[in-house]
């Protein structure tokens, strides 16, 4: 009588379930660790009315958006000395851009300047092919960061109401912009 | 053993007893603001006057782009009281710097928080829009803004000087307003589309864009990286074919390419300085503002003739 003796595969089938389940956990070490690690995607949403300062401007609205923002500094340092928006007349006097007619003012879509009582200043694009037209609300406090608000057509029409719901119905986009720290940085600020 | 813990003891309690005194001491001492490169010493000199000592991070002659952090840099942080930083790509050594220093907590004050930032072009465009071009300080407005920005900030710091900042953030703004109109009003006619400009490296955007123009091409692949023979070749083609009028180079890196580029392509080339080279100054920054400016308007002027 032949004794049949059953010799089980070296461990074939351990062996695959070990490789699999070492596959497993290498994946989920790694995953853990570049989750951990990896670089935070810090994206800025934007509302529908708004447009990126960064992204959406032409060259010439770059420009004139970063010169509104520089004289709203000393526009609120003028209105603190003398408890009033200054005129436009005044801002010229002060040389600020983009008030100023100068060579930089004639490339960029020659706006026109004008003062609202209802507590702005509207730059009337003559060229929309190079920049739209530009509102520059004042706020309430002095503390308060600008607010400015880009139009593409060039009939545009003083808006008579400058609340959000007015300007966004009128066509108005409000330019916003974001920081973004040196990315080879230590720290993310 | 007995008697070196009392002698501790007493030791503490004598320090303990003086500390406040030192302390005392201290806040009489004008502040020490640190400062990373060269207009960001003439902006703070400006702003603080005689209130406040400005110290470079690294010592003059050092190439900004190519720093290595030295041990006696860091040694130096531990000695200031905060630290401006530009912080959006051109000063990025100064993080690890100040990691490694005794006052790893140091304030700092970031100079282009507010500033509208533009995008960074050629090979440094990645990171899905998020890398900025760092050259904020080759514009007049934006460094009227970082003027600012640093003036409100140090007032915060420091609030029984925070008028005697502004006024002084007021008047610098308004010199370097005057260099720009004085170079504009040299500008007698607006330059159109057709006056495009290259530049050599990808850090005028903010300077040409004053003038309401905007850099058509950037010729080198990143700082300090030279072109090949055959991407100078392509180069070469592509500014032909993009009718390129002025191309502005480097004049603190000069580049033996940016002859080659001149004779075949046949476009002039002006010299522009990134200001950041040389003896750290108050007058620095207007000095070479002023040449850039003037460099700026003779390219636009020739460009006519």
């Amino acid at each position: 009588m032949s004794r049949i003796q059953v010799v089980r595969p070296a461990g074939a089938g351990h062996e695959t379930l070990y490789v699999l389940l070492a596959s497993l956990l290498i994946i989920i070490l790694a995953a853990t660790i570049v989750t951990m690690r990896g670089e935070r995607v810090d994206e800025v949403a934007l509302a529908s009315h708004q447009i990126d300062a960064r992204r959406d401007l032409t060259a010439a609205e770059q420009g004139l958006y970063t010169d509104l923002l520089v004289a709203f500094d000393e526009i609120q340092a003028l209105r603190e000395e003398n408890a009033g928006a200054p005129s436009i007349d005044t801002l010229v006097d002060e040389g600020l851009p983009p008030f100023v007619t100068d060579a930089s003012s004639e490339s960029r879509g020659r706006h026109q300047w004008l003062w609202m009582e209802s507590g702005a200043y509207l730059g009337r694009s003559q060229d929309s092919t190079v920049a739209g037209s530009f509102l520059l609300i004042l706020p309430q406090t002095l503390a308060t960061p600008a607010d400015v608000w880009l139009r593409h057509d060039s009939a545009t029409l003083a808006p008579a109401d400058l609340g959000s719901e007015a300007l966004i119905g009128a066509g108005w986009k409000q330019i916003a912009t974001h920081y973004d720290a040196g990315v080879t940085r230590e720290h993310r600020h | 053993m007995l008697r070196s813990a009392l002698a501790r003891r007493v030791f503490s309690l004598l320090l303990a007893c003086a500390l406040p005194a030192l302390a005392l001491a201290d806040s009489g001492k004008p502040l020490r603001i640190g400062i990373t490169l060269h207009p960001y010493y003439s902006y703070v000199s400006n702003i603080v006057g005689d209130k406040a000592e400005v110290v470079p991070l690294i010592p003059a002659g050092f190439n900004p782009h190519a720093y290595e952090p030295r041990a006696e840099d860091i040694k130096r942080i531990g000695t200031l009281d905060m630290i401006v930083l530009n912080g959006v790509g051109h000063d990025d050594f100064a993080d690890r710097m100040i990691a490694a220093s005794e006052t790893p907590d140091i304030k700092t004050i970031e100079a282009n928080a507010n500033v509208p930032l533009l995008a960074a072009t050629g090979i440094a465009a990645r990171g899905a829009g998020k890398v900025v071009n760092p050259h904020t300080f080759l514009s007049i407005s934006a460094s009227i803004a970082q003027v600012n920005n640093i003036a409100r900030e140090l007032g915060k710091l420091d609030p029984d000087n925070a008028k005697y900042y502004t006024k002084n953030a007021r008047a610098y703004a308004k010199r370097l307003r005057a260099l720009r109109a004085e170079a504009l009003a040299k500008v007698t006619e607006a330059p159109d589309a057709s006056f495009r400009v290259a530049t050599i490296h990808a850090a005028y955007d903010y300077l040409v864009r004053e003038f309401g123009l905007e850099v058509t091409a950037v010729v080198e692949p990143a700082h300090g990286i030279e072109p090949s023979p055959a991407q100078l070749k392509k180069t070469i083609d592509q500014l032909k074919a993009l009718d390129v009028k002025v191309i502005f180079s480097e004049m603190d890196f000069p580049s033996a390419y940016v002859d080659t580029i001149q004779r075949e392509s046949g476009v002039k080339i002006y010299p522009l300085t990134h200001i950041s080279y040389g003896e750290y100054s108050k007058e620095k920054y207007e000095v070479e503002m002023k040449r850039n400016l003037d460099t700026v308007v003779r390219a636009i002027q020739e460009s006519r003739a």
